[in-house]
C-alpha cells in the first residue's frame, strides 16, 4: 500500500459562469521515501490536486468525488479535527513565495514555535531548543539571531529554508512542495533542491514535489506524472521520461523539446508547443491535447483517450503512445 | 560622497593607533541610540535627530510596532497632540484623588463666585494695624486702628460702593452678600445686597446710638442695644428667628445659615428657632456660666467661665471632637460654617470641624494672637501688634457654579468620567467591530453578506434620537450608576459598523496572502488564524481608528449630557457642566462655567485626533504625501 493515494480524484471550482473542472479524475501516488514530481502548465491543476489532499481550496473549490488515502484513510472523508491534527504534523507543504508565506509582523521564533505548540504539547523552552536545532537543519548560520528576526530581514533563499523548517518541524510523512524553488534563483535553488533531498534520506519523508521545471525533476524525482488540463495525460519513473523515449505522450514530448539541451546546436529554434491550455469552461472534445498536437488525427478529435499502462509502471493517455508509429501516421 | 568619506574615516581609522579608542566611541555611540526617551523628548523639542550617523552598526532587530514609534515620534505635531492628552489624562485620573469629588456637595453661599484667590488678600494698609475683621462668604471686611473701612475678596458692586460719608468704624460684620458697620458715634451703617432691604437701617435702629453688637448673618442684619434689645431685619423667612423669649435680655447674638442664638445678660444660652431645631437643645449645666458662644450651621458652642468649651447639635465633621488642650484655657471662641476656632490664654489658636477648605489648618504665624475672626471658610488672626494672619478658603482656581461647586474639582471628575464612558465605549465598539469585520472578512460569502447588511442596519440608527428615548424611557427609573453603564453600552453598541466595515477589507486583501494559506497548512486552526495571524497585520489600523473613535465617543457623551440624556446632575462630565451655558445670562456674566469644561473638551479631542493622524501617518507614511 502506498503511504499516499490519489484515486480518480476530481475537485471542482464553483463559478458564475459554471462549474470548473479543475482536476478531473487524477490518481497518482506517492510512496515513502520517494519523490513523485508533477508537472504540466500553469492551470493543469497539479497544485489543485495537491491542495485537495490537505482540503486547503478556496471558498468555492470542493472535491466532487475520488479518494485521498492516507495510510488507509480517506483524507476526503475525515472530519476537520483530524484535518488539523493532519495538516503540519504528517503532511505538510511549502509553497512557492517564501517572500510572502512568513507573517511579516512576528519573529521567525514565534512562527517556528507556534508549529511545535500546535502539534506537540513542549513547553516554551523546548520549543525553543527544538526551533534552533531545526534551524541549523536547513543550514542557516547563527540561527539564534535569525529566530528573533522578522520575515523582511531575510533574503528570500532564507525565508524558504525557514519555510522548509517549519514545514519539517514536526518530522511530517508527506511533504508537498508546490514549486518551492520557482521564485529562487539558480545557485539558491540548487542549495535548496540538495537539502530536500538530504532532509529525505536522513528522514525517509515522502514527497510529492510540483513544478513546471523538467530540470528539477529530473534531479528531484523517482517517478512523474504529467499532468494537462486537470488530468494526468502520462505517469512513469523518471528514467523513461527523460530516456529513449520509445513510448510518450506527445505533451511531455513536447515540454522535452521546448527545453534548451547542452547539444542544441547554436541558432537552432527550440520547438515550442503551439497554442495556449484551453479554457477549463470550454473544452475540446476528444483528446484534450488534440487541438494543440502536431500526430493530432480526426480520430483524436472524436475519441477521449483513457490512461492506459503501456509498460510496467509507465501509462499513458493517448491513442498513439509509440512515438514511432505516430511519426509514421503523420507521413501518411 | 557621505559613504565615501565614511570609508576613509574607517581605513583611516584601522590604520591610526587611536583605534581602541576609536571602537569605545562606537559601542558607547550604540549606547547612546538605545535612549528611547531620551529621542523621543530630543525629536520633541530640539527638532529631528541631530545624532551623528553611527559609522558601523549591525541593523538592529525592528518589529514593525517600533518602527511605527520611531516613525511617529519625528512627528512634532502628533507628539504634541500625545504629550497634551498624555497631561489632560493624568490630570483627570490622578487630580480627582487629591481633590476628592463630593456628588452631593452643594453651597448656597459661594454660588457662581469667579475664578481667583482673591478671598484672603488683606489690604496692605489693613496688615499692619487691623483692629477688627469679619469674614462673609466671599469678601471679607476689616477696620484698622483709625476706624477706617476696608473690603477684600470678591466683590460685587454693591459692596464696593462704600458709603462717602462714613465716619469713622468702631465695628464691622460681614453677612453672605452685605455688610454692617457700626460708626464710633454709635449709629449704624449697612451696604451690600439691596434685596430685603438689607441696604437700609430700619426706623427702628435709625438714630439710635446705644448699640452695642452688630450681626450681618446669612441674608439677615442683627443689632443687640446695650440695653439688651434685639432689633432683626432682612430675610426673615430664610432665617427662622423668635425674638420674643430674651427681649430685652440680650448680652451677645451669634447667628448661622438658619437661625440664631443668643447669650442673655444672666448668662443664659437660648436658640432664638422659631421651629424646633437642634439648637434647642441647650446643655443645662451650661446655663448661667456661658461667657461666649459660636454657632456653624448644624451645632453650637459655648464658652464658661472655667474656660471649658461645650458643644451640642449634629456631630457632622468631628466638630462635636473638642481637642483636650482647648478645655480649660479658652478665651474665646468663633464658628465658621462647620468649624470652630478657639483662642486660649497663651495666644495660640486652635481649629477643629470640616477641613474641605483647611479651615482648621492654623499655621504657625497664627500664634500670639491677640483676637480671632472666623466666619464662613475664613480665619482671621489680629495679633497684638495689629498684624494680620489668616487661613481657610483662599478662593478657586476656576471658580464655582451655580450650586456653590468647585468647577476644578468637577471639571477634573468630569473628566475622568467622561473618558472612562468614552474608553469603555470604545473597547465596546472595537470589540464587537473587531469580531464582525473579522469574520465578515475571512469567511465572505453568505456570513459576509449578513454582517455587512447587519452593520448597515445598525449604522443606520440615529444616535441621539435612540440615546435619548432609551434614557428617558430606562434612565429614570435605575441608578446613577446603571444609567451611566447604560450610556456606555449604547455608545459602544451603535459605533462600530464603521471599524466594522474597515477590518473586514483589511482581512478580505490579508486573507488571500500566502502566509495564510501556509499557516492553514501548518494545521493552525480557522479562529487562531483569523484573531491571531491576520488580527496582528490589521491591528495598526484598528489602533488609528479606535484612537479616532475614542475622540468621537467623549464628543459624543458630551452632547448627550449637555442636552441632559447623559449623565446627570450631581455627577459632573465635561457635557453637562457645559449644560448651564444654554442660558445666556451664565455665557455673559459667569464665562468660568463654561470655558473652562470647553476648552478641556475641545484640547482633548484635538489632541486625540493629532495622536490618531500621527499614528496613521507612521504606519502607512505614504498617507502624508498627498
Amino acid at each position: 500500500m502506498s503511504l499516499l493515494e490519489l484515486v480518480d480524484l476530481h475537485t471542482y471550482f464553483r463559478t458564475k459562469r459554471g462549474v470548473v473542472k479543475a482536476v478531473n479524475g487524477v490518481s497518482y501516488r506517492v510512496e515513502a521515501g520517494k519523490t513523485l514530481g508533477v508537472v504540466g502548465e500553469s492551470g493543469s491543476g497539479k497544485s489543485v490536486s495537491a491542495m485537495s489532499i490537505l482540503r486547503l481550496l478556496d471558498g468555492n473549490g470542493y472535491i466532487h468525488s475520488g479518494k485521498i488515502l492516507f495510510e488507509g484513510r480517506d483524507l476526503t472523508k475525515i472530519p476537520m479535527n483530524e484535518m488539523y491534527a493532519i495538516r503540519g504534523n504528517e503532511i505538510s507543504v511549502i509553497f512557492q513565495e517564501p517572500m510572502t508565506s512568513l507573517n511579516p509582523v512576528f519573529t521567525i521564533q514565534r512562527q517556528l514555535q507556534e508549529v511545535y505548540r500546535t502539534h506537540q504539547r513542549v513547553s516554551k523552552k523546548a520549543a525553543e531548543e527544538k526551533a534552533v536545532q531545526s534551524l541549523q537543519d536547513v543550514r542557516i548560520p547563527n540561527p539564534e539571531t535569525v529566530l528573533r528576526q522578522y520575515p523582511h530581514q531575510l533574503s528570500g533563499g532564507m525565508r524558504q529554508r525557514i519555510m522548509i523548517a517549519m514545514a519539517l518541524a514536526c518530522e511530517p510523512r508527506v511533504l508537498i512542495a508546490d514549486e518551492p524553488t520557482t521564485a529562487l534563483d539558480v545557485t539558491i535553488q540548487a542549495q535548496i533542491l540538495n537539502l530536500m533531498r538530504d532532509l529525505q534520506t536522513q528522514r525517509g519523508t515522502a514527497i510529492l514535489f510540483i513544478t513546471h521545471d523538467l530540470g528539477v525533476i529530473r534531479e528531484m524525482a523517482d517517478s512523474v506524472a504529467v499532468m494537462y488540463c486537470g488530468e494526468v495525460v502520462e505517469m512513469a519513473p523518471v528514467a523513461k521520461i527523460f530516456g529513449d523515449r520509445v513510448i510518450s505522450h506527445p505533451y511531455t514530448e513536447g515540454l522535452l523539446e521546448s527545453i534548451p539541451r547542452l547539444d542544441t546546436e547554436p541558432g537552432v529554434r527550440l520547438e515550442a508547443i503551439p497554442g495556449s491550455v484551453p479554457h477549463p469552461l470550454n473544452l475540446p472534445k476528444g483528446c484534450k491535447f488534440a487541438p494543440r498536437c502536431k500526430f493530432a488525427t480526426p480520430f483524436c478529435r472524436e475519441q477521449e483517450p483513457a490512461l492506459e499502462e503501456v509498460a510496467p509502471a509507465h501509462s499513458i493517455r493517448c491513442l498513439y503512445p509509440d512515438t514511432e508509429k505516430r511519426r509514421k501516421e503523420i507521413e501518411t | 560622497m557621505r559613504i565615501c568619506a565614511e570609508r576613509h574615516k574607517l581605513l583611516w581609522w584601522q590604520n591610526s593607533p587611536r583605534r581602541q579608542r576609536s571602537r569605545m566611541e562606537m559601542t558607547m555611540r550604540k549606547k547612546r541610540n538605545t535612549g528611547f526617551f531620551r529621542n523621543l523628548f530630543r525629536g520633541l523639542f530640539f527638532g529631528q535627530n541631530t545624532m551623528d550617523p553611527p559609522v558601523i552598526e549591525e541593523e538592529p532587530v525592528r518589529s514593525p510596532m517600533r518602527m511605527i514609534l520611531i516613525q511617529y515620534r519625528d512627528n512634532k505635531v502628533a507628539m504634541t497632540g500625545l504629550v497634551v492628552f498624555v497631561l489632560i489624562f493624568l490630570a483627570c485620573f490622578i487630580l480627582p484623588i487629591l481633590y476628592p469629588l463630593d456628588p452631593s456637595y452643594q453651597d448656597v453661599t459661594q454660588q457662581n463666585l469667579p475664578p481667583g484667590f482673591s478671598q484672603q488678600k488683606v489690604p496692605r494698609a489693613l496688615r499692619q494695624n487691623a483692629k477688627q475683621i469679619d469674614a462673609g462668604a466671599a469678601f471679607s471686611i476689616g477696620i484698622d486702628q483709625n476706624g477706617t473701612v476696608y473690603l477684600w475678596g470678591i466683590l460685587d458692586d454693591k459692596l464696593k460702593a462704600v458709603p462717602e460719608d462714613l465716619k469713622p468704624v468702631s465695628q464691622v460684620s460681614a453677612g453672605l452678600s452685605h455688610v454692617l458697620a457700626l460708626q464710633e458715634d454709635g449709629t449704624l451703617r449697612t451696604w451690600g445686597n439691596n434685596r430685603f432691604s438689607l441696604d437700609q437701617v430700619p426706623e427702628s435702629v435709625q438714630g439710635r446710638s446705644d448699640i452695642k453688637q452688630i450681626e450681618a448673618g446669612y441674608q439677615i442684619s442683627m443689632v443687640v442695644t446695650e440695653g439688651g434689645e434685639l432689633f432683626v431685619w432682612g430675610n426673615e423667612n430664610l432665617i427662622s428667628i423668635e425674638t420674643g423669649k430674651v427681649q430685652g435680655n440680650v448680652e451677645k447674638i451669634v447667628s448661622n445659615t438658619t437661625t440664631a442664638l443668643a447669650l442673655t445678660k444672666d448668662r443664659q444660652v437660648v436658640s432664638l428657632s422659631a421651629k424646633e431645631s437642634t439648637f434647642d437643645a441647650v446643655p443645662q449645666e451650661i446655663q448661667g456660666r456661658a461667657v461666649d458662644l459660636a454657632a456653624t450651621d448644624k451645632s453650637a458652642a459655648v464658652l464658661t467661665e472655667d474656660g471649658r468649651i461645650t458643644v451640642w447639635g449634629s456631630q457632622d465633621f468631628g466638630v462635636q471632637e473638642i481637642p483636650q488642650k482647648v478645655q480649660g484655657a479658652t478665651v474665646a471662641i468663633e464658628a465658621g460654617r462647620s468649624h470652630f476656632t478657639v483662642l486660649l490664654k497663651d495666644g495660640r489658636v486652635v481649629s477643629w470641624g470640616r477641613n474641605n477648605f483647611h479651615q482648621t489648618d492654623v499655621p504657625a504665624e497664627a500664634e500670639t494672637a491677640a483676637s480671632i475672626h472666623a466666619g464662613y471658610y475664613q480665619n482671621y488672626v489680629i495679633r497684638e501688634d495689629g498684624s494680620v494672619a489668616s487661613w481657610g478658603l483662599k478662593g478657586y482656581l476656576m471658580g464655582t457654579d451655580d450650586f456653590g461647586r468647585d468647577v476644578f474639582t468637577r471639571l477634573v471628575s468630569g473628566g475622568r468620567l467622561t473618558m472612562t464612558i468614552g474608553a469603555i465605549a470604545v473597547i465596546i465598539s472595537t470589540l464587537i467591530g473587531v469580531l464582525i469585520g473579522g469574520f465578515s472578512g475571512y469567511y465572505g460569502g453568505k456570513i459576509d453578506n449578513i454582517l455587512m447588511r447587519f452593520a448597515e442596519i445598525v449604522g443606520a440608527i440615529p444616535f441621539l434620537p435612540l440615546a435619548m428615548i432609551l434614557s428617558s424611557i430606562v434612565g429614570n427609573n435605575v441608578s446613577e450608576l446603571r444609567r451611566i453603564s447604560l450610556i456606555m453600552v449604547i455608545l459602544g453598541v451603535l459605533s462600530w459598523p464603521g471599524l466594522a466595515r474597515l477590518v473586514r477589507a483589511q482581512i478580505l486583501a490579508e486573507r488571500e496572502k500566502e502566509f495564510v494559506t501556509a499557516a492553514k497548512a501548518m494545521g493552525i486552526r480557522e479562529l487562531s488564524i483569523i484573531f491571531r495571524h491576520i488580527l496582528p497585520n490589521v491591528v495598526t489600523v484598528i489602533i488609528v481608528n479606535t484612537t479616532l473613535n475614542f475622540a468621537s465617543c467623549l464628543l459624543t457623551e458630551s452632547s448627550l449630557s449637555f442636552l441632559g440624556f447623559g449623565v446627570v446632575e450631581p455627577n459632573p462630565t465635561w457635557g453637562n457642566m457645559l449644560t448651564g451655558s444654554q442660558a445666556s445670562t451664565v455665557i455673559v456674566n459667569f464665562w468660568w462655567r463654561w470655558v473652562f469644561p470647553a476648552l478641556a473638551l475641545s484640547l482633548a479631542t484635538i489632541s486625540i485626533n493629532l495622536i490618531g493622524d500621527g499614528l496613521r501617518d507612521a504606519i502607512d507614511p505614504k498617507s502624508n504625501e498627498r
